[in-house]
């Protein structure tokens, strides 16, 4: 199985589709108002993870731009899709959005034996938000190699295999992992934790050799040196971490795989809001410093427009789809 | 001594007018979360994190860590006061502590609460500053088999929680261990017991549970008695909150034993005060001369777990500053506002900020003396607060869990949650099975089951790595003793009653 890399590749960056976005300040056929009063924007996700402090950072500028407040309501649990379930079903009037993740869009239709909302008709996409790839990640003091063929080398020699860990059965580091360890033929065993706060003391104290993990939680961990990135699932080199390669460049083609993160409205909002919304969240985003915010967070800021969102959930789809297969993930 | 010269940059940070400011905001804040039922410091602090975003870094974290010790100084004191526990971690203080509120002791119940959360504290600071990268290096080599082992041992350890029936109290151990499987499997993510909710995919909430076996069932048992004349009868002197020179030197050694423990469970990783406070209050029990005591107002069954969750609120911040990982969901939401400031906690923090560290630090040891301060005379006004008729205190009580317990998942599932396991928590008390086993086998089961079979993958399926590893082989040595010491002393104590009946019996014939 391969992933197309071209496919990945598309919209990566959101720069080049400024031009496709109306002003902010043109009147926008009679929802000129909107915001008229306070947006309620619906986290998935628990108060303090990646996904939450990047729609913290954008829902403070939106305010302050929109002069209404972008209130953050954290709905967690059942691996985003209670979350995505409030978005789906909330009235479409504007006035409730939330960051969906590549889960959302395109993966747990696939995962999940139910969902109670339908990622194709009943959310609809603002904007691209941020994207950030996976790193796969050693404990320095555990394993001797120092670039990614030497790993492989190595890892197919241990004996009774090796074991990687990651924050939980159908996350996008298990996926990716599983594959990793199916394409290269490495004897491996999957072990789910808790989150990246329980896999790292994990990789520290010996008990699991490698995880591709998110990368956001492991940048300080790798800067002390009690970690090794050995390379990244971006296409290109990430600005953080310069001097780890991708993982084309040290000898896994087609391996482009990256968490990212849509905002979303629920399907049925009036299309002029839509746009207007889009148009200041590329506003806020473009930035250089909200740019260097997102970085130092861990993550890539995105925008664009609202097709261009969709049309990136629909065509990585049938990829993951083959991935959640090929790893045996399956919750019901 | 490089200590001693950080520690002094730290003071001359944590000391500006500002920061003084925003930590004496902070505990106060803390403290009254605390005392609230259900609001916790996830609340509290989720909310406030808007107003982060417009102070310098360091003075956003000392604010939120200010919350989040200050709350685990006030959580006791509704559980004290009403049976009403207002964090998990203190849920323990009700066994002992509201016994001791019915005599008339709830003063001298609330002082040595407040001086055992500052000795609990105070050491823990010590041992944060001094210890902290080689705790976290011992935190380090706990492998997911050292965890099973010494939550098997805390297990067993717990059997001695329960105080009536021993048959009952195993019954309720097990009874939390079956709610503890509603979820989503970790190792396969199988959904169990879930029915199709899709609220109940992350288990039932802890909080829900404690507030409504404790809190809500306290509230209904409340509806048959008439008046609460016999505590609003007390008069409230400074003398009668002061404890006497026996409760003193009762406290002394359960406060050492219990940081000892509080600060050691602290620095684990997701092990957390809840957990640190049960097994205290479980030592304290094995220890004491008259274990009979415990569960009607014995003073070390208050100290003990006090102390060891104040210590264990002060030692989490081991794994979180020296390593950059959360030891519980407030931790989490900590690391956030430091990232959203663009600080990435991690190893380098000490390093990278020392003003912020140890600026950090240096207002732990400023926010519990404020602490203090502001503890002992709030304590004549909870007490009053006893005076307040049922009438009124308790539909707010109820409104104040509902609240508390809705905004930490803003799910109202979680509310309908609390108020089923109220009446279970009625029907418990009416038939006299204790709501404690049942709380630590549920916090304890899924932690245990998920390290077995963590320990399993790793391992291959091997059982040798539970013996192979020291730190798992010594914590089921210890467990093994325990089991059979009780085994013990139970057939000592049949075939002495038995011997007993015979003498009777010969005395007779």
């Amino acid at each position: 199985m391969t992933i197309s890399r071209r496919a990945l590749l598309g919209t990566t960056l959101g720069a080049p589709f400024a031009a496709t976005l109306p002003p902010l300040a043109s009147p926008a056929l009679g929802q000129s108002q909107w915001p008229a009063r306070p947006v309620r924007v619906i986290v998935p996700w628990p108060p303090g993870g990646s996904t939450d402090v990047l729609a913290r950072l954008v829902a403070e500028q939106l305010s302050q731009k929109l002069g209404q407040p972008f209130v953050i309501e954290n709905r967690p649990g059942a691996g985003g899709n209670i979350g995505h379930d409030q978005i789906a079903k909330s009235t479409p009037d504007g006035y409730t959005m939330g960051p969906v993740t590549v889960g959302g869009w395109s993966i747990n239709q696939y995962l999940y034996a139910r969902l109670p909302y339908d990622p194709e008709k009943d959310i609809s996409p603002i904007s691209m938000h941020w994207e950030l790839p996976n790193v796969l990640a050693v404990p320095t003091a555990h394993v001797p190699a120092t670039n990614l063929q030497d790993f492989i080398t190595w890892a197919k020699t241990k004996q009774g295999g090796v074991n990687y860990g990651s924050p939980g059965v159908g996350t996008t580091p298990h996926l990716s992992g599983s594959m990793f360890i199916n394409r290269l033929g490495i004897e491996g065993v999957h072990v789910p934790f808790r989150g990246a706060a329980q896999t790292i003391p994990a990789l520290l104290g010996g008990d699991i050799t490698f995880a591709l993990d998110n990368l956001a939680s492991y940048v300080p961990i790798i800067a002390s040196g009690q970690m090794r990135a050995l390379a990244v699932t971006s296409a290109e080199r990430w600005p953080t971490l310069p001097d780890v390669p991708t993982m084309a460049e040290a000898g896994v083609p087609d391996f482009v795989v990256t968490s990212w993160c849509a905002m979303a409205f629920p399907a049925g909002v009036p299309s002029a809001i839509t746009q207007r919304a889009a148009a200041a969240i590329k506003e806020v985003s473009e930035t250089q410093a909200m740019q260097e915010r997102f970085l130092r967070t861990g993550a890539r800021a995105l925008y664009g427009t609202p097709e261009q969102a969709a049309e990136r959930a629909a065509r990585e789809r049938p990829m993951w789809r083959e991935v959640v297969r090929i790893s045996g993930a399956r919750l019901e | 001594m490089e200590v001693l010269g950080m520690l002094g940059m730290g003071f001359a940070t944590a000391l500006t007018p500002e920061n003084l400011f925003y930590c004496f905001l902070g505990v106060f804040l803390g403290t009254f979360i605390g005392v609230l039922p259900g609001i916790g410091a996830l609340a509290t602090i989720s909310m406030l994190l808007p107003l982060t975003f417009h102070v310098p870094a360091t003075t956003a974290i000392i604010m939120l860590a200010g919350i989040y010790y200050g709350a685990s100084y006030g959580g006791s004191t509704a559980s004290i006061l009403l049976n009403l526990p207002g964090t998990p971690s203190a849920a323990v203080a009700c066994l002992d502590g509201y016994p001791m509120a019915k005599q008339g002791r709830a003063g001298v119940a609330l002082f040595m609460t407040t001086i055992a959360s500052f000795v609990g504290a105070s050491l823990g600071i010590v041992i944060l500053t001094l210890f902290a990268p080689k705790l976290s290096e011992v935190a380090l080599s706990f492998g997911p088999a050292d965890y099973f082992a010494m939550m098997l041992l805390g297990l067993v350890a717990a059997a001695t929680l329960a105080q009536g029936s021993p048959a009952k109290g195993i019954a309720m151990v097990l009874f939390g261990l079956c709610l503890g499987m509603v979820g989503t499997d970790v190792q396969t993510g199988q959904q169990r017991f879930t029915f199709d909710v899709p609220y109940l995919s992350d288990g039932v909430s802890l909080v829900a549970i404690a507030m409504g076996i404790f809190g809500v069932a306290e509230v209904i048992g409340s509806i048959g008695r008439v008046t609460n004349a016999e505590v609003a009868a007390q008069k409230i002197t400074m003398r009668s909150m002061m404890p006497t020179k026996a409760d003193w030197k009762a406290s002394w050694k359960p406060m050492l034993r219990g940081t000892g423990v509080g600060s050691f469970f602290g620095a684990l990783p997701g092990a957390g005060g809840t957990i640190a406070s049960f097994m205290s209050y479980a030592v304290e029990k094995k220890v004491a001369k008259d274990p009979s005591r415990f569960g009607k107002g014995a003073i070390e069954g208050i100290t003990a777990p006090e102390s060891a969750n104040n210590a264990a609120a002060q030692t989490a911040f081991i794994p979180t500053l020296t390593l950059g990982i959360p030891g519980d969901s407030v931790m989490a939401l900590m690391l956030g506002a430091l990232i959203i400031q663009g600080i990435q906690p991690g190893p380098r923090l000490m390093t990278e900020y020392p003003e912020l560290f140890w600026g950090l630090i240096a207002s732990f040891w400023l926010g519990n003396i404020m602490l203090l301060i502001l503890n002992i005379p709030l304590i004549g006004l909870w007490v009053r607060m006893l005076r307040i008729p049922y009438s009124i205190l308790y539909p707010a009580i109820l409104l104040f869990i509902c609240i508390g317990v809705f905004s930490i998942n803003n799910s109202y599932f979680d509310v309908l949650v609390v108020m089923a396991f109220g009446v279970l928590g009625y029907v418990m008390i009416k038939l006299k099975f204790e709501p404690a086993p049942l709380l630590l086998g549920f916090i304890l089961g899924p932690l245990m089951e998920e390290h077995l079979r963590r320990a399993m993958l790793l391992s291959r399926g091997d059982l040798a790595v539970f013996y192979e590893r020291p730190i798992s082989a010594s914590f089921l040595g210890v467990t093994a003793i325990l089991l059979l010491w009780a085994i013990y002393a139970s057939i000592r104590g049949v075939s002495a009653a038995s011997r007993l009946r015979a003498q009777a019996k010969a005395a007779e014939g």
